[in-house]
């Protein structure tokens, strides 16, 4: 079988084609959001939030219930303490995330361990650290999940996008015109969450923040336009996603580290294009 | 792509009844009748394993030791009540 062959054949398995849909609208997302959080330094507020997360998924093992339902709704409280606890200043932006971060990594592990009712702990763990398989096991609640939060984080964007601009450039502006920056800061937060935790599916826990970061960073490095930065970030995300997910299964490499590979490869591209740019300027 | 088809296998086993599937993997068996297949995902961190029977008497088991690619279909069987789901094996390679 030839290459194309092989993939006319892997997208006959209804899983992949789930894959594939799940991946695009998270890398779709990803690639939005990782925007806003790097302008605003936010860019380890995914590493933060995923540790957390993997915290969530470890007790939902050992309760015994569907990790979804404890993960979202944890994370999405943990983002909104976070973003506060930051804005006032008590505890800075890089020590609350370290503090979370660590933290509930280690608590999680150590809880999976002495309670874990599965054999294979480290199979439960590493699937969830790396994301190495999770892409290709989705549930129907899973895909329908995403599919619905997916449509609500675009929305959003969409239909705020001035106010989310102002509030990300110039906050204390955006403040004093009247804008009420709270709200949107914590629609952001949970936004976050949200996204943070339909991510660990695709790459896993430790490598969330890559897809988050790399695509914005590939785009600002290209383009001084918010638009043109949002478009670029959002279509690198949502092509390399499905590069990583087809080279993963045609090659039998993890996915997740597959993806981040990808978008590192791409953002020397875009750096090496710059200094291009640079040069011929100067010339 | 072989983990995933076998963990999708095991949790919606209806849309895979009754399909051909080609998998490697190493051969063990508890001593007796129940004969599985088993092998790791990219990260070798993973393992699945899924049950084999031979029902054809000119084909044998391979060696519990080896590494083998199993050629066989999708099938399911009811024992008391519960639902099992196996590979019935045309040949091993």
């Amino acid at each position: 079988m030839n290459i194309f062959e092989k993939i006319g054949y892997y997208l006959g398995f209804d899983f992949v084609i789930n894959a594939l849909i799940v991946g695009v609208l998270i890398s779709l997302c990803c690639g939005i959001l990782g925007v806003f959080l790097v302008l605003k330094r936010y860019s380890m507020i995914g590493d933060g939030l995923s540790h957390v997360a993997f915290g969530a998924t470890s007790i939902a093992m050992i309760v015994g219930i569907a990790d979804m339902y404890l993960m979202l709704p944890i994370t999405i409280v943990v983002a909104i303490l976070l973003i506060r606890m930051t804005n006032r200043g008590k505890v800075k932006n890089d020590s609350a995330i370290a503090m979370l971060s660590v933290g509930a990594l280690a608590i999680g592990y150590l809880l999976v361990n002495i309670f874990s009712s599965s054999a294979n702990i480290s199979s439960d763990v590493c699937s969830t650290l790396f994301g190495s398989t999770s892409i290709l096991t989705l549930s129907s609640l899973d895909v329908w999940l995403s599919i619905v939060l997916t449509i609500f984080v675009l929305a959003y964007f969409i239909l705020f996008h001035n106010k989310i601009f102002a509030v990300t450039f110039d906050e204390s502006f955006a403040k004093a015109s009247g804008t009420k920056t709270s709200i949107y800061n914590n629609i952001m937060a949970v936004i976050v969450g949200i996204i943070i935790v339909l991510a660990m599916k695709l790459v896993g826990s430790l490598l969330i923040s890559a897809l988050i970061v790399f695509p914005a960073l590939s785009a600002i490095r290209l383009f001084k336009s918010y638009k043109l930065v949002i478009i670029f970030a959002s279509i690198v995300s949502v092509v390399n996603s499905i590069l990583g997910i087809f080279i993963s299964m045609l090659w039998g490499t993890p996915v997740g580290a597959t993806i981040v590979a990808i978008d590192i490869f791409v953002y020397v591209i875009c750096w090496c294009i710059e200094i291009i740019k640079q040069e011929i300027k100067k010339a | 792509m072989q983990y995933s088809t076998i963990i999708n296998m095991q949790n919606t086993p209806s849309k895979y009844i009754n399909k051909t599937f080609k998998i490697r993997g190493r051969v063990g068996s508890n001593g007796s009748a129940y004969h599985y297949m088993s092998g790791t995902d990219a990260t070798n961190c993973c393992n699945w394993s899924i049950e084999i029977r031979v029902v054809d008497s000119s084909i044998s088991y391979p060696s519990t030791t080896n590494n083998v690619i199993a050629l066989g279909t999708y099938k399911s069987s009811k024992v008391n009540g519960r639902t099992s789901y196996y590979i019935q094996v045309s040949d091993f390679m």
